[in-house]
């Protein structure tokens, strides 16, 4: 007989979950990881781009999902049986009979409970881009703000300017790149003066005021979440009586705060991912003309920067084999700029026109059917006015049975 | 006496003169949705124009029958037709078939115990036992 080896000890802490401690496990984490790796993150941030705004000297630290509420922890201790006063009460016989105060029922369908983070955020938008102009315009900005960052990453006054510009302000202030993109064109995409870059871009980047307001609602954030977690330590460790109120509280401050990080997200949206009306796209690609279309594309980091952000701009993901192949700024438009992909095969034919040189061959976008081939011929209406003339369906069998001898044939009933 | 030249009626020898393909017509069905003419939509654009393009004394049409396997199908001057149903087949699998098709005489496939077949009559003439000297037994 086969004796299976018992368990030595209770399972690890790593492997149980509780919904109050996740936070703070996270936390912790985060935490490991920022000393660990705090030695290295400035050659790391040199070698690969993001496409966020962050510090230099900062590490992503992981965060809860904004909105979250775990399922409360209070409990209450039942009043005895001999103290209970209330003329009205009857003791429980069964287990079923007994009320229930609390628990999970209705917790996980509760879609407030999960806030902000049950929704699912792309790194693009849902929808792709589809519009010529858009896209064009969009391939120059990623271009230019590629440029520019691989150049002057480590500058994050440039990196912010950059990355929180908008689109017409963006493309059009930066006309010291695009007089590079003009005077070279089938050379290597050059960078332009930092300080020319920096000075054009804080022109048109958020104004001081509505920076600064901006910072402070973020460090206001940071303190309530930093409130809020000892709140729920401490509440823990206190009895039932004081849970209630504090979970009250902690109810609110979460409110307030999913609040504030949702209308955080949406202005920050408007401000950077906002698409740009077709008719200004339109515009722009005229005053931009194709010259810059010239213009190589062959650093592999500038490429995936692109890449990256074409994507973030636009939802459209260029595969890494095709990013290979693109050499130019022109082949990197074409790429994107493809007309929708036919769904059947008749019109793929008459879109390409495959078969428009040749004589001998006819192509039908829906099946032929007998009364086709009849009027080609020319017999079909010959054919309708003898069934009229019969009074015959001139179409189907109208109420005419079939034979009765097929009936007596196949034995059918 | 005049000399009359023996009335005959001429007959066809095709390939003496000119020749003409037996096949007049192929039709080519094909489905959107369905996986098994996958070969053959991508035959339609790949190969087919370059067939179609390098016989022009064929008449081709391309139509779609939705929900039913792939077929080409050659019409011939005899009046017959010759449907091969082309499933699951490769682009240049259905090129075979159709290069088939265009071979095709269009007649009913018989078994073929003589290679040779002539409408020429043998110079040597027909043998009859009444002529000629005879073997004596």
């Amino acid at each position: 007989m086969r004796h299976l080896p018992r368990l030595r000890g209770a399972v690890s802490a790593s492997l149980c979950c509780s919904s109050p401690s996740h936070i703070r496990t996270t936390a912790a984490v985060a935490a490991v990881a920022t000393t660990s790796s705090s030695t290295t993150a400035q050659s790391l941030q040199r070698r690969t781009l993001s496409t966020s705004v962050t510090d230099v000297g900062a590490v992503e630290v992981q965060t809860p999902p904004q909105g979250l509420k775990p399922p409360s922890q209070k409990w209450q201790v039942a009043v005895r049986p001999d103290q209970i006063t209330d003329p009205a009460y009857v003791p429980a016989q069964d287990g079923l009979e007994l009320e229930e105060d609390g628990g999970l029922d209705g917790w996980w369908e509760n879609p407030a409970n999960y806030g902000v983070g049950k929704e699912w955020v792309g790194f693009g938008p849902a929808e792709k881009v589809t519009d010529p102009a858009i896209l064009e315009v969009a391939t120059y900005r990623a271009l230019v703000e590629a440029l520019l960052l691989s150049q002057n990453w480590s500058d994050p006054v440039a990196r912010e300017a950059v990355l929180s510009s908008g689109w017409g302000p963006m493309v059009l202030t930066t006309t010291a790149a695009k007089t590079k993109f003009h005077n070279r064109p089938k050379s290597t995409l050059l960078c332009v003066d930092r300080e020319e870059m920096v000075a054009a871009l804080q022109k048109h980047a958020l104004p001081a005021t509505e920076r600064e307001t901006q910072l402070e609602s973020e460090e206001q954030v940071e303190t309530a979440f930093a409130a809020e977690q000892e709140v729920e330590v401490n509440g823990e460790a206190e009895t039932a009586v004081t849970t209630e109120q504090q979970a009250g509280v902690t109810e609110e401050a979460e409110a307030a705060l999913a609040a504030e990080k949702t209308a955080e997200v949406k202005e920050e949206d408007d401000l950077t991912e906002g698409v740009i009306p077709a008719e200004q796209a339109q515009a722009l690609v005229k005053e931009l003309g194709h010259e810059w279309k010239q213009a190589n594309l062959r650093n592999p980091v500038l490429k995936f920067f692109a890449a990256k952000r074409i994507q973030k701009l636009t939802g459209h993901k260029i595969p890494d084999g095709k990013l290979v192949a693109i050499t130019t700024a022109g082949s990197l438009v074409k790429e994107l700029v493809k007309p929708p992909k036919a769904k059947k095969l008749a019109e793929e034919i008459e879109n390409k026109e495959i078969f428009q040189s040749l004589p001998n061959v006819k192509v039908f976008p829906r099946r032929v059917t007998p009364i086709d081939k009849e009027k080609m011929v020319g017999r079909w209406k010959v054919i309708r006015e003898e069934l009229e003339r019969r009074g015959l369906p001139v179409i189907g069998t109208a109420n005419i049975d079939n034979a009765i001898e097929k009936k007596w044939v196949t034995g059918a009933k | 006496m005049a000399v009359k030249a023996l009335q005959a009626v001429s007959q066809g020898r095709n390939g003496v003169g000119a020749f003409i393909l037996q096949c007049k017509r192929i039709d080519l069905h094909y489905c959107d949705w369905a996986g098994s003419s996958k070969g053959m939509n991508g035959f339609i654009k790949s190969l087919f124009p370059k067939f179609a393009a390098a016989h022009p004394q064929i008449e081709f049409t391309v139509s779609p029958r939705p929900a039913k396997h792939p077929v080409a199908i050659g019409h011939y001057i005899n009046g017959r037709s010759k449907p091969i149903c082309v499933r699951n087949m490769e682009p240049y699998e259905i090129l075979k078939k159709l290069e088939l098709l265009r071979d095709a005489s269009g007649e009913k496939l018989k078994k073929v115990t003589k290679p040779v077949r002539s409408v020429n009559e043998s110079v040597r003439g027909i043998w009859s036992p009444y002529h000629g000297n005879g073997m004596p037994l």
